[in-house]
């Protein structure tokens, strides 16, 4: 198994570099640059030169991703066009929100989705089916955007109950508590997203696995319904939930970007948004490559997850 | 004499379908002594698993016994409550099934699925579960058993794992043990050994066995008794040495003769049975047999045959066998 | 048909020391860490108008032996004559000319017709392909090969899903011959059938052998329904020969202890003889990525010997041919 990773991580080098170059041009054939967007319109032609030739954006492409990888290989992020904090600082104040609001949405979504799932496979095609059919179809399509707005609309502007953004009470020190309470709507809005698609899968998982001979086994033995549903046939039907739980990570890097953007939540997604507008090429490169690294990671993490859930699999 | 263990009377399971009501075994009724084998004989969807599956009550969410009676130690198991029949499966009445492949569940060890059953029905637990796992296991002819207590199912081959689904139904000593083509998904030589071993566990505890099979020869290895089944009803009783000496429906007499066997001569020409077996949706009128029947007349085709006694403990449901 | 001595007579197919190895892969570069040895040296011979039945349980190759010939698997080492000439080197295409000839009929016959095709497209595809009849006879051609099989005419215009196994295997038998072929590989034709049915196709499989003059391997891990259609069987384990011989040789005096113990294993339709010594042998198959040294029966065969253990039998080259040290009197 420690082989393994280790082999995964070797392979995992040459595939950053190349998301790197291909970030790179990317970010670069854009319009615009940081000078553009950060100065004022009447500065002249001439002193702008001069602070491109300053920031080294004059120099060749091919120089310039060396200085940045040269850089980057020492630990170096760089400094932020925008406000001149290292790059690092920066992600590291916002992960640590974003990682918070992300690891409560997947768990709530998962909670919701499998135990929904369980009930609608286990009792297909009876009423209680048809609701956890039609509420997972109405989470995947009600866009988080709308549900935010909506959600805010009513719970913090209708009935002041629940605050409308940010992630402490102003004029408070925050602690746990305030935080939490900060953060019910975006991750119900963002977990609602998640079980939506997950209840489909766990009630098609579950459905094939109901089907399975060592049921009848299990049932052979005595053993309750209950047991025979939630130990002997979700345990083999979590198996594949594995994976599609595991691809969402990185994907809620990018459906927080606009989440994050509605509840004004001081996270990654926000920091994005910001390093975009303003042409900030360091921040969103170091950006890029985080989540190309979180991609490649929960990946890994889902692989030797699989072996732990799946007696077959073995990795050598 | 010994009283009856199990005891079947006009038994009708049916299943909910689409299209209606599906009454897959109609009328079946047998009885079973403590330490006999009966062995439950025809072919895909006869209704010899569902009859099994009805003592079992284990018929999925459409199926149902809709009628008759199955007395089992004295207490007719149709009047059980969902509660009372787990207290009774895997414990006075298991089963073991036709694929050895498919019947263990891959993620969990083969002491854990043993020990399950033990701790369920025999209140065993801890090391103790444990220790009496590992001692079926050995009884059941399974070398390191220790080890393989930790195994998972993938790690056998189809006949250790029928082993291992032997030794989980005997686990709790049942009184009565339903075999479900236990051989056939395996290759003859595992086959031999297993028949081997359910002839000795048999002999040394007294259960008795319903088996059901399509295969003749493990009918005439295994059982004291066999009826016939076909398209849901019972054709044919009678002791083993009575059917295979004088079987007396057409279609046991159609059945032995189409089977090519080791022993049979290879210049003889088969005999087989014309047609198909009917749907259950579309039953012939009169004999369920009459339009591949080689002796049918008008009366088979109108009224439908009464199983009745030809002999001592030998009964037929032809019109022709009177 | 059928001929009394085989040895003055041309094979219509010859499998010369065949090897048919799976890889095992396993790495970041996929190396070959290994092989399954699924056919490992085996040579036989099929005369014009035999059936050569070929058994043994799970594992044992034969199987392989039948797709490795109309080289659905790819061979690794070895030689099959087809007619004469060297097959085993062919490209696809040129095994395209041969398919005339060669035909297969696989075991399941729910999962081997395309469910989206008439009867009549089924079995009129290969006619169009091989171009062998002009267009406006094949329809006619169609239902002469129902004909032949036992089906009405009528059944052409219907659906794979309308029919019962026993009627498919029946279409699938009807689409092999369809181009009249000279060999057919019949791979358990028949074990996926119900008994009454299984007598049903066997005595059509014999019926057109007479009827057509056709060459059969008939491969089947059911002795019985093998006796009953083989003039010669090969019995396999963990992909050699172990025996080969006529029919009545190999039931009444089988001379490889692996042909005993399968032999013995059936049980007979018949409880008065239930009480019979039958020789159980212990242990599972091995594995045929590791194939037992020496004698491959060795570690499940009741008389084995030390030289058993060492040295490898060859199979012997006479009529009751036998891969065995100490065979059976």
């Amino acid at each position: 198994m420690f082989v393994y990773i280790v082999r995964r991580i070797l392979i995992s080098i040459p595939v950053l570099l190349g998301i790197t170059i291909v970030n790179f041009l990317i970010i670069n054939m854009a319009p615009g640059s940081p000078v553009d967007m950060m100065v004022d319109p009447n500065i002249s032609a001439e002193q702008l030169e001069l602070r491109k030739e300053q920031l080294g954006l004059n120099d060749p492409l091919w120089m310039q991703y060396l200085t940045w990888m040269g850089n980057l290989l020492q630990g170096n992020l760089g400094y932020s066009l925008s406000s001149f904090e290292p790059v690092s600082t920066l992600i590291g104040e916002r992960i640590g929100p974003t990682v918070a609001l992300m690891g409560a949405s997947i768990v709530v979504g998962v909670l919701i989705a499998v135990p929904f799932g369980i009930i609608s496979a286990t009792r297909q095609y009876s009423k209680w089916d048809y609701l956890m059919t039609t509420g997972s179809f109405l989470g995947i399509s009600i866009p988080n955007f709308f549900l935010g707005l909506g959600l805010i609309y009513i719970f913090a502007l209708k009935n002041p109950w629940l605050p409308s953004g940010g992630m402490t009470t102003l004029g408070t020190e925050g602690g746990i508590v305030d935080t939490l309470y900060h953060m019910v709507l975006p991750v119900f809005v963002l977990a609602i997203g998640i079980a939506g698609k997950k209840i489909r899968y766990v009630r098609a998982s579950m459905l094939e696995i109901l089907g399975q001979d060592y049921l009848r086994t299990a049932r052979a033995k005595g053993l309750r319904e209950f047991v025979v549903t939630n130990r002997h046939a979700l345990r083999n039907a979590l198996i594949p939930i594995i994976t599609v739980v595991g691809m969402e990570i990185p994907l809620l890097l990018g459906g927080a970007v606009i989440t994050e953007q509605i509840f004004q939540w001081p996270g990654i997604g926000q920091l994005t948004m910001q390093s975009i507008m303003s042409r900030d090429y360091p921040t969103m490169m170091a950006l890029n490559l985080l989540a190309a690294v979180m991609v490649l990671f929960s990946n890994l993490v889902m692989d030797i997850l699989y072996s732990v859930a799946d007696p077959r699999i073995k990795y050598n | 004499m010994l009283t009856d263990l199990l005891h079947i009377e006009h038994l009708k399971t049916a299943f909910k379908t689409d299209g209606g009501e599906v009454v897959s075994v109609d009328d079946v009724g047998f009885r079973l002594k403590t330490g006999e084998t009966i062995g439950i004989v025809g072919e895909s969807g006869c209704g010899k698993s569902v009859t099994s599956l009805s003592v079992m009550r284990l018929l999925g969410k459409s199926g149902y016994v809709k009628e008759g009676e199955i007395w089992f130690n004295g207490q007719d198991l149709t009047k059980f409550t969902e509660d009372e029949y787990r207290r009774i499966r895997g414990n006075e009445i298991s089963m073991i099934f036709q694929e050895p492949m498919t019947s263990l569940n891959p993620v969990f060890t083969i002491g854990y699925q043993m020990q399950e059953g033990i701790t369920l029905h025999l209140g065993l637990k801890g090391k103790k579960a444990r220790d009496y796992a590992v001692e079926m296991l050995k009884k059941v002819g399974i070398p390191r058993a220790e080890s393989i207590m930790n195994e998972y199912p993938h790690a056998l081959s189809g006949g250790m794992r029928q082993r291992v689904m032997i030794a989980m139904a005997l686990s709790c000593k049942p009184k009565l043990l339903i075999a479900d083509e236990p051989t056939t998904a395996l290759d003859v030589t595992i086959q031999a050994q297993i028949l081997e071993l359910m002839k000795s566990l048999r002999d040394e505890s007294g259960t008795a066995i319903m088996l059901i099979t399509h295969d003749l020869g493990v009918i005439a290895e295994m059982a004291d008794k066999v009826i016939v089944m076909y398209a849901g009803q019972v054709v044919e009783e009678a002791d083993v040495f009575t059917l295979f000496d004088n079987p007396r429906h057409p279609y046991t007499q159609g059945l032995m003769k189409s089977i090519p066997h080791v022993d049979s001569d290879p210049d003889e020409r088969l005999t087989s049975i014309q047609g198909t077996v009917p749907s259950l949706l579309a039953m012939p009128k009169g004999c369920r047999f009459n339009n591949r029947c080689q002796y049918a007349e008008e009366r088979c085709r109108q009224e439908q045959p009464l199983l009745v006694t030809v002999g001592e403990g030998h009964s037929v449901r032809c019109w022709l066998a009177e | 048909m059928k001929k009394n001595s085989i040895s003055e007579q041309v094979p219509i197919l010859q499998v010369e020391q065949l090897k048919t190895y799976y890889p095992i892969r396993k790495g970041i570069f996929s190396r070959t860490v290994g092989h399954v040895k699924a056919v490992d040296d085996v040579t036989f011979s099929i005369y014009p108008g035999e059936t050569l039945g070929l058994v043994g349980e799970s594992g044992c190759g034969k199987s392989t032996i039948g797709k490795t010939i109309i080289r659905l698997e790819q061979p690794t080492e070895g030689e099959i004559l087809f007619d004469g000439q060297s097959i085993s080197a062919f490209s696809l295409k040129e095994m395209q000319g041969i398919r005339t000839d060669l035909q297969i009929i696989f075991q399941d016959p729910y999962s081997s017709l395309n469910p989206r095709k008439r009867v009549e497209d089924i079995l009129a595809e290969p006619l169009q392909v091989h171009q062998l009849l002009p267009k406006h006879e094949i329809p006619r051609q169609v239902e002469k090969l129902l004909e032949k099989v036992g089906l009405p005419k009528s059944y052409k215009d219907r659906y794979p899903h309308e029919f019962s196994g026993g009627q498919r295997q029946r279409i699938g038998i009807a689409r092999a011959l369809s181009l009249n072929p000279k060999l057919i590989i019949c791979d358990e034709p028949v074990s996926a059938l119900d008994v009454s049915i299984q007598a049903q196709i066997l005595n059509l499989l014999k019926d057109l052998q007479h009827e057509m003059g056709l060459t059969y391997l008939f491969i089947a891990h059911g002795l019985g329904a093998v006796k009953y259609i083989s003039d010669r069987i090969a019995v396999m384990y963990l992909g050699k020969i172990v025996e080969i011989a006529k029919t009545k040789e190999i039931f009444e005096h089988p001379k490889h202890p692996y042909t005993q113990v399968l032999l013995n294993a059936y049980p007979v339709p018949n409880p008065r003889l239930r009480s019979k010594e039958r020789i159980i042998v212990q242990g599972d198959l091995p594995s045929p990525v590791n194939p037992p040294n020496g004698c491959r029966f060795h570690t499940r065969c009741p008389y084995v010997q030390a030289v058993c253990r060492e040295k490898e039998p060859v199979l012997s080259s006479d009529e009751h041919a036998v891969a065995c040290h100490f065979p059976l009197a």
